[in-house]
């Protein structure tokens, strides 16, 4: 509790006739500073007794069910009173700390009497996707006579969860329309879904193939009857894996590695649940799978994605020391080997030792353990279809768990797509570089090399892609084979 | 208790004349009183208070001036100072600042803040003659004349130490912890018995 402006004239105004009446030794005067003191007396105290009294109620609500990036949600909050007496005072509702007031007021200045509501109405610009927390209401109260002020915060905390933008949803739903991720292969579910039949290669006739299946061609070189032979496009299970370890999170550019992979997830898995195969997608981090959805065709598959990718954590801004620490460890470990833990104090000690601990020689490859064990999960489910798993990391922080996924899936005779989002190509900076940068870069280059080359000697595609990559231009690429 | 604008404002012309009753009512005093009176009723008039405390400074300082106490040893003094300056100022101050009021004010006299305060009023004018009483008392021997300077002295001392332990304990900040349930439940029952006041923003 402090005094406000006219409190302290009120004392100053008691002191200094007090001491006038020093000077003048007229006893009137300290008569007068009494009576001002009674007063300013019991101003405070009842006060402090309003303030010890006081039942403050605040009810705040999202009025939006889907809140997006760069658009204003509304937000409705609703203070009750309680209290016998009334309460004046200053009602601010705090913006989070990416947001920014887009329209209405979220402060009002009122005297809310006894046992009444005030309603304030707001919209919030989320400025990046991911969780904003509005922590609760900071009231600044005022005393009835205007001697004292109390700030007050009420703790009230609601979550807004804000998507990606909302263009990111119009290009996946244009690039359903348009676009067909072909990665096929001869189904083994009896029910698939014919959608064109794309020459394989030729063979020699043998009776009872169809006269309109023969190479007429070669048989005017050859002389040789050949037929042709045709693959059937089948529909294939697709899980899409997204990873959302503290390594992606890290935004040190335009756009996060996090933010785009999420953006691609949800685009490929359009374009594939429009092209009828099943899809699902799962976020994973260092130790497990954060959400999941299973494949599927159903109706509302895809708002069960967006679902899904909406509990991925949101992105931080890189801090030097922790950014730098995390990839020089990248660049030092070799594959599969055992990586040199810098010894640092904090936080940045605890990020090297869980990744010094993730490609240790001999240690479990289990942490990362949410993607192996969720795949799985889903071969398990699978009854022996061929699976496709899509798998967008930095690999970083999961690269050994990656790898032993594309070690599973070429034992078990499924595919693996690695889209690898670089690291570098991500990273912002002023354009120069030094000699040590530049030499990081080729370090941090050949190790992305080394990854590519073990990922491809199990069996899986890879991809290196950009923040400047779209999911169409990955889709064209993968089709035409240029991966 | 419910005091209405009305009643306010005779309760203010009424300390103003008491304090004009008791002063030596020289024609300075007289307009200062006056025009202090006026600043206050327009404030109250406008909901202003600014004005209001400033007309009540001019008011109270003319009346003091006009006022003339040497001792508070004597009953006289004493009830004059009581009467002709403590109580009307003190009404006059809690009237001025409570201008911006809406128009019934409730009061409670009988609570621990209004009792606390009127003692601590109190027990600064009468710190006076409670100290001569007791070095009486004491020190019979002693000599009971103090002078004026010693008499303020006592006065702001108990006025100091009073005022400083009973602001100092007072308030403390308390962040309330809220529950969108009870906010719920209680509009529920405020509904049953009358829907609550909506302020809207």
């Amino acid at each position: 509790m402090r005094s406000s402006n006219l409190g302290t004239v009120i004392l100053c105004m008691s002191i200094g006739l007090g001491l006038a009446s020093v000077l003048f030794s007229n006893i009137s005067w300290s008569v007068v500073s009494i009576a001002f003191m009674t007063i300013y007396v019991y101003g405070a105290l009842r006060f402090s007794s309003e303030l010890r009294r006081a039942g403050i109620e605040i009810s705040r609500t999202s009025l939006d069910d889907m809140v997006f990036a760069g658009e204003p949600s509304a937000v409705k909050v609703e203070v009750l009173n309680k209290d016998p007496a009334p309460v004046r005072g200053t009602f601010e509702d705090v913006v989070p700390q990416d947001c920014v007031l887009a329209d209405g007021s979220n402060v009002s200045s009122k005297v809310l009497p006894p046992r009444s509501m005030l309603t304030l109405r707001y919209s919030l610009l989320p400025e990046k996707r991911g969780q904003h927390l509005i922590p609760g209401m900071k009231v600044e109260r005022e005393d009835a006579f205007g001697l004292f002020k109390e700030e007050q915060f009420l703790e009230q905390p609601t979550l807004i969860n804000a998507q990606t933008n909302r263009e990111t949803f119009d290009a996946a739903r244009r690039m359903a329309g348009r676009e067909h991720l072909e990665f096929s292969g001869l189904a083994r579910n009896p029910a698939i879904v014919l959608r064109e039949l794309e020459f394989d290669g030729i063979r020699e006739y043998v009776p009872g193939d169809r006269a309109r299946d023969i190479h007429w061609k070669s048989f005017t070189k050859t002389g040789q009857l050949m037929t042709k032979t045709y693959r059937k496009e089948g529909s294939l299970q697709t899980m899409v894996f997204v990873d959302c370890s503290s390594s992606m999170r890290v935004k040190d550019s335009s756009i996060a590695k996090i933010d785009h992979a999420l953006d691609l997830s949800m685009q490929i898995t359009n374009v594939l649940l429009a092209s009828l195969h099943p899809a699902g997608v799962a976020a994973f981090d260092e130790v497990n799978v954060v959400s999941k959805v299973m494949p599927g065709l159903g109706r509302h598959q895809f708002e069960s994605v967006v679902r899904t990718l909406k509990e991925v954590p949101g992105s931080s801004e890189a801090t030097y020391g922790g950014y730098e620490l995390a990839n020089k460890t990248q660049s030092q470990a070799p594959i599969g080997l055992e990586a040199k833990s810098n010894r640092s104090s904090g936080e940045g000690a605890d990020f090297l030792d869980r990744i010094s601990s993730l490609s240790r020689r001999g240690g479990r490859k289990s942490l990362g353990v949410g993607l192996e064990g969720a795949i799985k999960d889903i071969l398990a489910r699978g009854k022996g279809q061929e699976k496709l798993f899509i798998v967008i990391s930095d690999l970083v922080s999961s690269r050994d768990a990656i790898i032993a996924g594309a070690k599973l899936c070429q034992r078990s005779g499924n595919r693996m797509l690695v889209i690898h989002t670089y690291d570098d190509w991500y990273r912002g900076g002023n354009g120069t570089s030094d000699e040590h940068e530049v030499e990081r870069m080729y370090s941090s280059l050949g190790e992305s090399l080394r990854i590519e080359g073990a990922l491809r000697a199990l069996g899986a595609t890879y991809i290196r892609i950009g923040p400047a990559d779209t999911a169409s231009r990955i889709v064209r690429a993968i089709r035409r084979g240029k991966t | 208790m419910i005091l209405g604008r009305g009643i306010r404002l005779t309760l203010l012309g009424a300390a103003v004349l008491d304090l004009l009753i008791f002063a030596n009512a020289t024609p300075a005093v007289v307009i200062a009183v006056a025009v202090g009176a006026m600043m206050m009723f327009m404030g109250m008039g406008l909901h202003y208070r600014p004005a209001a405390v400033t007309g009540m400074f001019i008011a109270t300082l003319g009346a003091a001036s006009a006022i003339d106490l040497t001792t508070l040893t004597l009953l006289g003094n004493l009830v004059t100072a009581m009467i002709g300056l403590l109580l009307p100022i003190a009404i006059i101050t809690w009237i001025v600042l409570s201008s911006e009021e809406s128009e019934d004010l409730p009061v409670d006299i009988a609570t621990r803040q209004t009792l606390t305060a009127a003692a601590f009023g109190l027990g600064c004018l009468w710190s006076v003659p409670l100290v001569v009483m007791i070095i009486g008392l004491v020190h019979t021997g002693a000599s009971l004349s103090i002078t004026t300077t010693s008499e303020i002295s006592i006065i702001l001392i108990t006025m100091t130490a009073a005022g400083v332990g009973l602001t100092f304990g007072a308030g403390g900040k308390r962040p309330i912890q809220t529950s969108t349930t009870g906010a719920s439940e209680l509009k529920k029952s405020t509904e049953g018995e009358g829907r609550p006041d909506q302020v809207k923003h």
